[in-house]
């Protein structure tokens, strides 16, 4: 694949931060009013990454692993000390206002409507900030209220709207300029499931329709599954892992969790020979090393041992994966 | 276009706020009956027609003027700098495709808009029934709204500077209090200059304040010193000396503040 097809080409990125140390008490601050000891640390720490046009690309890592200063590099925000970034052709912090016209950032967490008005007026000014048509506008509006179900809700005031109704029309926003490239950064969080579907389904229709990119940050596994074909971990400031969802999947493939239902209380030590990841006196979870045991067998065994009411093996689970991957 | 839908946008913004713009009309007629009532017993009790070169009705005009000129220039682009910048939301505005010092300054304007409209006009309709004015002219109530918006803009530009401190000091509510204490005492804002001893008007001479509130209180008064074309346009000039400067200023600063950022928290 030629080099110009990616929508996003990051290598090697690098951005310190001074952080100053206090020791503890009064007397400590006291003293920082003079004297205080900075000491740098990379908070991106050699970073690569390569994102393909029309893609939704998961992009996460444990809190403070370097993903928000990553995004805020990639949107212009910030200045790297080191490395090459390329976004739609364009080095983010030198043509800044340029650069943002084909972005489009929706965090969960701040909001950029207007508090006191309708979004409808935060949509209005931003028309003539990024200058979209006004038939333009009037198709997009129309097409976000059918697809979000809003036609109401954007005449309210922000303030009077619920978090869910303001998510809508937080994407709303920053999606009417028709951006090529989208941050979504939490967007689900705080939301109820039915509100996270109608967002996830949301992304999904305007990733088809419009061929937008998306690179979504979150904690909620989910999110992951439902949208992301690929998805980009960092811990530390590091890429730990850049490669598909459904390998995640299989990322601990050689072991099986295997959940037990006893027919009647079972003494404790009767279970001593597994590998007990939970139990209680009706119930059981097994984890299964496949390279030391066979399956077939296994259970076999198990069946004849126990008295089993029912069996249930499975995977072990994306979060449990992903734990696995932070804590390494 | 961009600058009157920011404009329009903030008005409607502000306009959520409306009552307090409406009690300020309510109070703002007993600072003037205070004043009127202070300066009549100095007068009085001096025996005299002027106190250094002004008449009764002046001074009590001038400290209608103060009240007029703050109408025209307040904004709190300072606070709203200092926020985005402590508060990391200064993030998104970086990802909109403006440059954020002029969408402050619409922001502010519309401010001043709504301020006008709220409680200059009244304003200035209920004091000429208390006290009226017998300076004032057609004339020189529009040259006063001249280097009222200069005013504006140098004071903007003031606060859009205080702001930007908060990059290096995190907390710049000192500094605030500082810059604004000075304005008003060194800028004319409490008393005339003319009451102050030679030397510390000289220092006067070397700050912008006075070109915020003593120059324009005096053309509001159509003082002789400032009533010809030429020195009106002296003080214009001057006011205009000083926006270019702090406007230069102000972007110098942004870019080599704006590489700093680190863009807290989220």
């Amino acid at each position: 694949m030629a080099e110009n097809d990616y929508i996003i080409n990051v290598i090697g990125l690098k951005k310190a931060f001074k952080v100053s140390k206090r020791e503890e008490g009064f007397g400590a601050a006291i003293k920082s009013l003079w004297s205080r000891n900075h000491e740098t640390v990379y908070g991106v720490d050699g970073i690569d990454m390569k994102v393909q046009r029309g893609e939704i690309r998961g992009l996460i890592g444990p809190n403070g692993a370097g993903k928000s200063t990553t995004i805020k590099i990639l949107s212009g925000i910030l200045h790297p000390e080191e490395g090459q970034v390329n976004v739609m052709g364009y080095v983010p912090w030198k043509e800044r206002q340029k650069y943002v016209k084909k972005l489009g950032v929706v965090f969960g967490q701040k909001s950029q409507l207007w508090w006191d008005l309708p979004p409808i007026d935060t949509y209005a000014l931003n028309r003539e900030m990024y200058k979209v048509p006004h038939k333009r506008y009037l198709e997009l509006v129309d097409y976000f209220k059918e697809l979000l179900q809003i036609g109401d809700v954007v005449h309210k005031p922000v303030r009077q709207l619920s978090l869910g109704e303001r998510m809508k029309c937080e994407f709303v926003c920053a999606m009417l300029h028709e951006p090529e490239l989208v941050f979504l950064d939490e967007p689900t969080i705080g939301l109820d499931i039915i509100s996270k579907e109608n967002i996830r389904k949301f992304v999904k229709q305007v990733n088809q329709d419009l061929r937008t990119t998306f690179i979504l940050t979150t904690h909620d596994m989910s999110d992951l599954e439902n949208l992301c074909e690929n998805v980009t971990i960092i811990n530390k400031g590091k890429v730990v892992y850049d490669n598909g969802m459904s390998r995640l999947g299989h990322y601990f493939s050689k072991k099986k969790l295997i959940d037990v239902q006893f027919k009647e209380p079972l003494d404790r030590g009767r279970l001593d020979e597994y590998t007990l990841l939970s139990s209680d006196e009706l119930t059981a979870t097994i984890e299964l090393d496949l390279d030391e045991d066979d399956l077939r067998q296994f259970v076999y065994e198990l069946l004849g041992k126990l008295p089993v009411q029912d069996i249930n093996i499975r995977n072990i689970p994306i979060e449990d994966v992903i734990r696995d991957i932070y804590t390494a | 276009m961009f600058f009157l839908k920011a404009v329009q946008t903030n008005i409607k913004q502000f306009m959520q706020y409306r009552n307090s713009f409406l009690i300020s009309i309510a109070i703002h007629p007993f600072i003037l009956l205070v004043n009127i009532f202070l300066y009549r017993s100095i007068f009085a009790h001096n025996g005299t027609e002027e106190i250094k070169g002004y008449t009764l009705s002046e001074m009590i005009w001038y400290t209608a003027g103060i009240t007029f000129v703050w109408i025209f220039i307040w904004n709190f682009a300072e606070r709203r700098i200092s926020d985005y910048i402590v508060t990391g939301d200064l993030s998104i505005h970086l990802l909109k495709p403006i440059n954020i010092f002029w969408f402050e300054l619409y922001s502010a304007v519309a401010l001043r808009i709504t301020g006008i409209l709220l409680e200059f006009v009244p304003d200035l309709i209920i004091y000429s029934l208390i006290y009226p004015p017998d300076f004032l002219t057609a004339l020189s109530l529009l040259k006063f709204v001249v280097v009222c918006i200069m005013s504006f803009c140098l004071f903007f530009l003031i606060n859009y500077l205080i702001g930007m401190t908060a990059f290096a000091l995190k907390s710049n509510s000192g500094l605030n209090e500082f810059v604004y204490i000075s304005m008003n005492l060194l800028g004319g804002g409490l008393i005339p200059l003319d009451f102050y001893p030679a030397w510390l008007q000289r220092v006067c001479d070397f700050l912008p304040f006075k070109y915020i509130f003593y120059y324009p209180i005096q053309v509001f008064l159509n003082k002789d010193s400032v009533s010809s074309w030429g020195s009106w346009g002296e003080i214009v000039l001057a006011q205009l000396a000083w926006i270019i400067g702090g406007f230069v200023l102000c972007h110098l600063l942004w870019k080599v503040a704006i590489r700093k950022f680190c863009a807290v928290g989220g």
